[in-house]
């Protein structure tokens, strides 16, 4: 699939969500047919909606069923040393071939590279990342392709320094008493980290529920706070959760600066796109081992970032009121 | 309404983006005229005036002529709409109006329309409406590029000068707003479509009150002049069918609400062990509507079992299991009676996935649709192999069928298999089976585009993922060119590919001439250019909401942050690059600057050009981490320290290790590395 679905979607400003489903449905071709069923039980379409949005090549508006991609820049990495820089946003075949007649033309202060995603769920394509003698040769480099060049500072520093942080989010919150609609719904079950239709499972401190509009199958989720509950955003809202209860799901290898994060409990869109942007590239996926490691249950699916400085590791626990497990990630049978 | 409304309201009635992609035909009645002039007041003899009349510039005196007048040198007065459409309109009118004529007298009815003394002659300058029809299909496919409809010029019979007004008569627009009952009906799958032999058999069956007579009636002809219609019109259905997603216009009451079901076609799929000689047998199912991202779980009547599943690729479920039992359970076919056949559904998402009962099963291999084992089809087509399964009466039918028209055909034995039923083994299959619908073998050959990403609606593709070229029913010799240049064909199977080197921005022609008849299709492809400016540019809050820029202090866009909040500027803390490696050098300026980390501790006071990362057990990388304005200006290592230990230390670092230290391969950065080594070697 890999360069062909942002070539085809990079074509106009804006798509509709239905016509990025059927080249979606074009393109996509999993791994191993044969075995049908993901290793980690990943459904492939929202997962690369995921992806995408959190390496910066688009904003998905799902309440208009729209797609808007990302004009192309240049963003950089938190790098020690020599400037580094990827390719965010819509690209098309002429803009990456011109890319690298720039680089060529600077070759000895300017080199690219294509850095290969570690997924092995979707076919994602390589992120282009320029490593550069300074910053001025970086903003040559997109002075000459017309695009822009973010040289305020590392991308996932900003967007970690921009993003709500989750007392923030509770303040937004408006908690009022109501009638829960009668619409299917799921609770997010703090402990195994999953919503669950099952009633019986209560869990104490405040509830995070899932409801379905029966007639346009939208979701809206409810942050129970005993008789009352406020509309809420899903991300923040399992984040919200889980402070509340002081759950800690965030595992961080320091020495390493990698950071895993329960597949079924992602960062919110900022911090997605925060710590993406740490490499430049899609997570890793791995499975944690069959005991509990903080309050991840065992054998949870995780995915694994690299990249991530310990400034802004600690910068997103403190966003989203979570205290970091600290592990050596070498010491884990993964 | 005077000539040129009447006109852009018949073109944009019948061309429009609803229609982008598809075939148009230019069916129009008194009913339509009537409907379009209803606003206005007008009516089908208002229109027949406004014909009579023409456009301010056509001032000839026939209807012909001045027809030709609207249509010369159009493109150059900048009108949206070919402006001879409603003379087209008004011919496709005339072969349809009632009235004591043969049904072959087109003429009569023409001049009755026009309310002039009836006669058989032919209109002056009728045979070169045969101008206008070409220019409407290249208007439609080229110009347009199918956004707003594909008009194709067909001719009936062997009339050519009426056949093409008549040959727009094949299908009402009610007609086919009807169609996915009657697909329902039949309980045909959109993404299985069947033999187009056997298609006028399904409509005449299942087309009672949703076809007009005409239409019955030319699917009951067999005068020779009909066939080219007949099949035009077979090829009409069988593109509605592909188009079909599904959805039944019949629907459902649920709590005061009208809901559309969509309907979704089982197919058996069977897994063969030729060592063992079993078969296993389970279900699953394409679709051209997207799944619930939840996925399915289907019911079946008197049964507690929750059938579920998933989309895995290009509108193909996962086959349907039971995740209630662990493991989780299939649904194994075998136990299903394969007469009868099976209906499940999903309440939840109205979705109804049914397998019909028959007596005679066909399947093909799953290769040519990236999956597993044999799969259940509806159409056989030659130079395949196949599998039937069949049982009472049809085993001996199919037995002398296949032994007579297949290149290999035997009798296979597996276990596995319901009881009665037998399993047969062919390979290119020549003739049909009279007696089985399932085995016709069709003679006619379609020309199809499969695949392909468009750019937008129409007939335009990205150049780097052009369609692929597909003719359904190949005898095996047909020649595909596209421009004039021959294509090759991908292995066996009638698939062809576009050349990488194929031009762009240019109308490229798709031909396929067969020993009947020639096939046509017009694509362009157009290289992925980005948008010249951007408007719209989304943004977010710091919450991740989307939001409008206009007042906002802040927001981010993709990897942007703009933001006036002091936050969002706070400096980098930059650190030295630990997670580079579990073990790293870091190396200063003097010889003798050295730290092995993490056995001690990071340097505080010096600051480190080199970082040696430890990647294997006789690996290491150097990566330049030194200030970027000091590898600008290159400068010389420093002079040792005192600690002559330290030096040796750091000689041994760069110099010894250096065979196994991947360079820096940025070359201002390697020039300097290339210093350090020279100094480390003389140290």
């Amino acid at each position: 699939m890999s360069e062909k679905m942002i070539y085809a979607m990079s074509t106009k400003e804006s798509l509709s969500i239905d016509h990025f489903n059927e080249i979606f449905r074009m393109l996509y071709m999993p791994v191993n047919v044969d075995t049908e069923e993901s290793v980690y039980n990943i459904d492939p379409r929202p997962y690369f909606i995921r992806l995408l949005d959190s390496l910066g090549y688009c904003e998905f508006d799902f309440d208009r069923r729209m797609v808007h991609m990302c004009p192309p820049g240049l963003a950089l990495l938190p790098s020690y040393g020599l400037p580094r820089a990827v390719l965010t946003g819509m690209r098309s075949p002429r803009l990456v071939r011109n890319l690298k007649i720039s680089v060529r033309k600077r070759r000895e202060k300017a080199l690219l590279s294509f850095l290969s995603q570690g997924n092995r769920v979707i076919n994602m394509p390589p992120s282009i990342c320029i490593e550069a003698a300074d910053n001025q040769i970086l903003q040559e480099i997109a002075n000459e392709l017309k695009i822009d060049f973010y040289k305020e500072g590392p991308a996932s520093w900003r967007l970690a320094n921009f993003s709500s942080s989750i007392d923030e989010v509770k303040r937004s919150l408006v908690f009022e008493k109501r009638d829960e609609p009668g619409w299917k719904r799921r609770v997010f079950m703090k402990t195994m980290l999953f919503f669950s239709k099952k009633e019986e499972e209560s869990e104490e401190g405040q509830t995070l529920v899932e409801y379905t509009n029966p007639i346009d199958k939208q979701l809206r989720h409810w942050l129970w706070n005993g008789a009352e509950s406020a509309e809420v955003e899903r991300d923040w809202g399992r984040y919200l959760s889980l402070a509340d209860s002081g759950l800690n799901i965030l595992l961080y290898d320091r020495k390493l600066c990698r950071m895993a994060v329960p597949i079924t409990v992602p960062l919110p869109c900022i911090l997605a796109r925060t710590i993406v942007m740490c490499s430049g590239i899609a997570p890793a996926l791995a499975r944690t081992p069959l005991k509990r490691l903080g309050d991840i249950p065992p054998g949870c699916h995780v995915q694994i970032y690299s990249g991530v400085t310990s400034a802004i590791a600690s910068l997103i626990s403190e966003k989203l009121g979570q205290k970091l497990i600290l592990i050596s990630f070498k010491m884990i049978k993964w | 309404m005077n000539y040129l409304e009447w006109n852009d309201n018949i073109a944009k009635h019948f061309f429009n983006e609803e229609k982008s992609g598809r075939e148009v035909p230019l069916y129009v009645n008194n009913e339509i005229i009537n409907k379009l002039g209803e606003k206005t007041g007008d009516d089908v003899n208002d229109f027949i005036n406004a014909i009579k009349e023409g456009p301010a510039w056509a001032s000839s005196r026939g209807i012909c002529q001045k027809a030709l007048k609207t249509y010369e040198n159009w493109r150059a007065s900048g009108l949206y709409y070919p402006p001879y459409i409603a003379y087209l309109a008004f011919f496709v009118l005339a072969g349809g109006s009632e009235g004591p004529f043969a049904p072959h007298a087109y003429y009569p009815r023409f001049w009755k329309l026009l309310q002039e003394p009836e006669h058989s002659k032919q209109p002056p300058s009728f045979d070169r409406m045969i101008e206008l029809w070409d220019d409407l299909e290249k208007w439609s496919s080229e110009d347009k590029r199918e956004e707003l409809g594909r008009f194709v010029r067909r001719i009936r019979g062997s009339w050519w000068k009426v056949g093409l007004p008549l040959s727009q008569t094949l299908l009402s627009e009610e007609e086919r707003k009807h169609l996915p009952n009657l697909f329902a009906e039949a309980d045909l799958d959109s993404t299985d479509t069947p033999s187009p032999d056997i298609v006028p058999r399904i409509l005449q069956c299942y087309g009672q009150g949703i076809l007009e007579r005409r239409t019955l009636r030319l699917l009951d002809s067999k005068k020779p002049e009909d066939i080219i219609l007949k099949e035009a019109l077979v090829a009409l259905v069988l593109d509605e069918l592909e188009e079909w997603d599904g959805t039944v216009l019949k629907e459902l009451i649920e709590k005061g609400r009208y809901i559309s079901q969509v309907q979704a076609t089982l197919r058996m799929c069977l897994h063969l062990d030729d060592v063992s000689q079993v078969i296993s047998s389970y279900l699953r199912f394409k679709t051209g509507r997207i799944f619930p991202e939840e996925g399915l779980n289907f019911e079946e009547n008197a049964s507690t079992n929750v059938w579920s599943c998933k989309e895995i690729c290009q509108g193909w479920s996962t086959p349907l299991k039971d995740y209630q039992t662990s493991p989780p359970t299939v649904l194994d076919a075998s136990r299903i009676d394969w007469n009868k056949g099976l209906e499940l559904i999903d309440n939840e998402n109205h979705w109804r996935a049914k397998i019909k009962g028959v007596t005679t099963r066909l399947f093909i291999l799953g290769k040519r649709e990236g999956l597993p084992d044999w799969i259940e089809t509806q159409r056989l087509e030659r130079r395949t192999k196949f599998i039937i399964a069949c049982q009472g009466d049809d085993i001996e039918k199919v037995k002398h069928w296949g032994a007579d028209s297949s290149e290999r055909f035997e009798k296979r034995s597996y276990e596995g298999v319901p009881s009665g039923w037998v399993i047969f083994y062919g390979k290119n299959a020549m003739k049909s089976c009279d007696d089985i619908d399932i085995l016709s073998v069709s003679t006619s050959t379609r020309l199809l585009l499969r695949g392909g990403i468009k750019t937008g609606s129409g007939n335009i593709y990205l150049k780097y993922a052009p369609p692929k070229i597909v003719l359904e029913n190949s005898s095996g010799d047909e020649q595909v060119t596209m421009n004039g240049v021959v294509l090759k064909k991908l292995g066996e199977t009638p698939v062809w590919e576009l050349p990488d080197d194929s031009p762009t921005n240019e109308t490229l022609h798709v031909e396929v001439k067969t020993k009947d008849c020639k096939l046509h299709r017009i694509i362009r492809l157009e290289e992925p250019e980005l948008p010249l400016s951007f408007t719209e540019i989304p943004c977010r809050d710091s919450n991740g909401m989307i939001c409008e820029k206009k007042g906002k202090a802040s927001f981010t866009c993709g990897a942007s942050v703009d933001s006036s909040d002091e936050g969002a500027s706070k400096p980098y803390p930059q650190k030295l690059p630990t997670h580079l490696s579990s073990r790293i050098l870091f190396i200063g300026q003097r010889p003798g600057e050295i730290a092995d980390w993490p056995r001690e501790s990071l340097p505080s006071k010096w600051d480190p050009v080199w970082a040696l990362a430890k990647k294997g057990r006789k690996r290491w990388e150097a990566y330049f981490c030194g200030a970027p304005e000091r590898a600008r200006r290159e400068y010389f290592p420093g002079e040792p320290v005192s600690d002559k230990a330290k030096v040796k230390r750091w000689k041994e670092a760069l110099w010894i290790r250096r065979k196994v230290i991947k360079k820096p391969r940025l070359e201002q950065i390697l020039r300097i590395w290339m210093k350090y080594l020279e100094t480390a070697k003389n140290v």
